[in-house]
């Protein structure tokens, strides 16, 4: 095919160039909109199964949600069987109640789970499944409980991918919370990509009791990276043990992050005096976090204290320190307003309006 | 060097371009659909119920409003309802002319509030900060204008949280959307920015500040839209992030670590494109002190906000926007190949550069010197059919995948009608959409060249997507 009119035979204007120009360009393009067509087809065929398995998936909700919950709030009954396909959606629905129920409700809906025979499909996902089906197998089996599936999730906690680790941690923690504590804390120290904010929850599930002493054991030789997230969850599972246990590490580390942690949870009074030592330290974040802390454990001594803190540089510790004033024992709106009136520094009077304001509109 | 050596050679570069831009978006397609593929299963987790654990950072949700009278009120009652344990919102009403600072003082019952204002960021005169009785976590500044830039860097210097959430105030956040965007904070101590997903809300039904139900906007305009804004985040964004590359988080919707932005400056105030170029420069800032961080888009959050349904308004916004992404280039331009850019430097930046800064002059071109060779007779007619196969072929393929890795993930679209105008809005998204809005962004780059000053032009909101509030 002629492409240039009076086309040349030579370099780059050259008939076969433009030739070669034409088909790649139109082939290149035809087989653009053939797959853009074959995809096109693909999601329809897509949409239309999704829409099927919600369809399927809300009618096994209608039908089983009010059995599971008549059967796990005591009444006895007799389940009928699965049907075909039904395995999916029924333990998704079941995880869902598993994680809403406590006692007596969430042993019985194990039994239910048994006696339709799905305890076994969920050990075989566990152990075989892949992406969703081992994740939903695993979490199944941590419901469950069963020792009997102990060393199979124990060989998960290590696994690379986060959301399987974790989830064998909260497994074995369901499981065994006694024997559980030491490995899943051992791992956790190697695992940063754990959301903290999970593990939490999830070491404060399985009960302060089985897991706190290993977590301030841990604490005790951890790296000070580590400490800080472990300082962390110790609080968030037992706030009262945390501090007496944080008292001695707040008066032997020197690491900021992990003294500003250890700030943030103290609220025992044999941590004051090392409290007022770091609220002249060098570091803001460090006196924000002292401010804090004396307005949680001070005394009518401290009132100097943060008096002059109101007036520190950082707006974020004259802040805090209002807010301290404002929260410490014994201090009435005239006391404080008479403080404020005496200030002389422009910004330790300002702020300390802020946070009454604030008392006040709370 | 005859005239049908240039057209030829225009053509192979025509192609070359066409070929590297298309095995670009295919790769950053590959990306996206492996990191859904890899997040698939964890969302079986986060879909189970979610119990608070006293660990999650507090966050300030910084809203920047100007003009915004006819969409205030719901957005921010919409923020108010976010399920998130500890957050405050602060609206930086900017010197709106219209009645956004009354709509807030009767919608809230603000009164004055004696705020020790910190300026951590210089900003225009702050001339009242006010607090709600009945929602003791939200705050109003009320400011001279000094343009949106300038509205959130007040909004920081009031924020009294680590993490502040930048948010458009027209936009609808979904409830739980706080919550899914902090997972990078809680997860790794370096992260820096999280930004989530922009979806339109036209067509939808918003009622009081939450979202009732999806649905497809009536105006083609907002639909083809719905197309593009797929193509930009489930590909554009998704694919750049696992790489740490991501050059943008939209302005719309993103978390922001409070010290790093402030140590970088906070926002340009001068500059149109804000959420960029802050990326950007965060981008450098940290690539120059070698401090690992991570800068991370997650496609579960989102954000529902409105898309101009005029021609002239749409025009506007997206001159802006390429002015906005020419000027973050070029005040960054530092980190273009820097010896420590890692893939922003040296990937990100690069593919930015050439397909969208000087993208829309590269296709303008082609497509100009096309019907010019072929009136000329320079070019025969079917060479100019087989490249708009070609560049028709391609635009469709790259919106078609975006159109399937929405279905692989959210499909928040589920009606089977729903899918059936998304692919006519394809069709026409290739068919001269795109063209047009090449022109435009050809003008935004002329206008930037010329130095014209920076404007916001009219985007004035229908919000035709809010069910009235019923009075009793």
């Amino acid at each position: 095919m002629a492409i240039f009119t009076n086309a040349p035979g030579f370099a780059l204007g050259s008939a076969a160039n433009s030739e070669l120009i034409l088909h790649l360009a139109r082939d290149v393009g035809l087989a653009a909109l053939g797959l853009t067509l074959s995809l096109i087809l693909q999601i329809a065929v897509m949409r239309l199964l999704q829409r099927r398995r919600d369809r399927f998936s809300a009618a096994v909700a209608t039908r089983w949600r009010p059995l599971l919950l008549r059967y796990a709030l005591g009444e006895d009954l007799t389940l009928p069987s699965l049907t075909r396909g039904e395995e999916v959606p029924l333990m998704l629905l079941w995880n869902h109640l598993a994680d809403s129920l406590r006692g007596p409700s969430h042993e019985r809906l194990g039994r239910v789970l048994a006696g339709l025979g799905l305890h076994l499909q969920a050990r075989r996902w566990m152990e075989q499944g892949r992406g969703k089906q081992q994740l939903l197998g695993l979490l199944t089996i941590g419901h469950l409980g069963r020792t009997s599936d102990w060393q199979r999730v124990l060989e998960l906690l290590a696994d690379p991918r986060p959301y399987l680790s974790l989830a064998a941690a909260r497994a074995l923690l369901q499981i065994d919370p006694v024997h559980a504590a030491e490995p899943v804390i051992a791992e956790l120290e190697r695992r940063p990509d754990w959301p903290l904010a999970r593990l939490a929850v999830l070491l404060r599930d399985a009960g302060s009791a089985h897991v706190f002493e290993p977590l301030r054991r841990h604490l005790d030789v951890a790296e000070p990276g580590t400490q800080v997230r472990l300082v962390r969850l110790l609080a968030a599972v037992d706030s009262i043990r945390a501090s007496a246990a944080l008292e001695g590490l707040l008066a032997d580390t020197a690491d900021n992050d992990l003294l500003s942690v250890c700030l943030q949870h103290v609220h025992t009074p044999g941590a004051l005096q090392r409290v007022r030592e770091l609220a002249g330290h060098p570091i803001w974040w460090v006196r924000l976090q002292a401010a804090g802390a004396l307005g949680r454990l001070g005394t009518p001594q401290d009132l100097p204290l943060l008096h002059g803190l109101l007036s520190d540089p950082q707006w974020w510790v004259r802040y805090r320190a209002a807010g301290a004033l404002v929260s410490m024992p014994g201090m009435t709106s005239e006391s404080l307003t008479g403080l404020r009136d005496g200030l002389t520094d422009r910004y330790a009077r300002d702020v300390l309006t802020q946070v009454l304001v604030e008392r006040k509109l709370a | 060097m005859s005239w049908h050596d240039i057209v030829a050679a225009v053509q192979w570069l025509f192609l070359a371009y066409f070929g590297a831009l298309n095995a670009t978006y295919m790769m950053l397609n590959f990306s996206a659909l492996l990191a859904i593929r890899r997040d698939s299963p964890a969302q079986l987790m986060a879909d189970l119920p979610q119990y608070a654990s006293g660990l999650e950072p507090p966050i300030t949700v910084l809203a920047p409003a100007y003009n915004e009278e006819s969409t205030i009120a719901t957005s921010v009652r919409s923020m108010l309802q976010l399920d998130y344990p500890a957050f405050e919102v602060i609206v930086i009403n900017d010197g709106s002319k219209d009645a956004t600072m009354q709509v807030l003082r009767d919608e809230f019952s603000l009164v004055e509030f004696p705020q020790a204002y910190h300026v951590a960021l210089p900003v225009a005169e702050v001339r009242g900060i006010y607090r709600s009785p009945t929602y003791p976590n939200l705050r109003v500044i009320d400011k001279a204008n000094g343009g949106k830039a300038d509205a959130l860097n007040a909004g920081i210097n009031a924020a009294r949280h680590p993490l502040f959430c930048a948010v458009d105030a027209d936009s609808i956040l979904q409830s739980d959307s706080l919550r899914r965007v902090v997972r990078p904070f809680l997860e790794d101590p370096t992260a820096i920015v999280s930004g989530g997903t922009v979806r339109l809300a036209n067509g939808c039904r918003v009622s009081d500040g939450f979202l009732q139900s999806v649905g497809m906007p009536r105006s083609l305009l907002a639909r083809v839209q719905i197309v593009e804004y797929l193509r930009a985040f489930l590909f554009g964004r998704l694919g750049w992030s696992p790489l740490n590359a991501l050059m943008i988080i939209s302005g719309a919707f993103g978390v922001f670590r409070r010290s790093a932005v402030v140590e970088a400056g906070g926002y340009r105030v001068s500059s149109i494109g804000e959420d960029m170029e802050l990326i950007v420069r965060l981008h450098l800032h940290h690539r120059r002190s070698g401090r690992p961080y991570r800068i991370v888009f997650l496609a579960d959050p989102v954000c529902w906000t409105e898309a101009p349904e005029s021609l002239k308004v749409l025009k506007n916004q997206r001159t802006r926007w390429q002015r906005g992404l020419l000027e973050s280039l070029w005040l960054n331009r530092a980190l273009l190949l820097h010896p420590r850019g890692g893939a922003v430097g040296w990937l990100a930046f690069p593919a930015m550069l050439v397909f969208e800064a000087f993208g829309p002059l590269i296709e303008l071109l082609g497509y100009a010197s096309m019907l010019l060779g072929g009136l000329t007779g320079l070019i025969s007619w079917p060479v100019c059919a087989a490249f708009l196969v070609l560049a028709i072929g391609l635009g469709l393929l790259l919106s078609t995948s975006a159109l399937l890795l929405e279905e692989m993930s959210f499909h928040i679209y589920p009606d089977l009608s729903h899918l059936l105008q998304l692919t006519a809005a394809m069709l026409i998204e290739n068919l001269g959409y795109r063209q047009l809005v090449m022109w435009w962004r050809m003008q935004g780059t002329v206008k930037w060249l010329a130095g014209r000053p920076s404007e916001w032009g009219d985007m004035r909101r229908s919000a035709s997507w809010q069910v009235p509030k019923e009075r009793p």
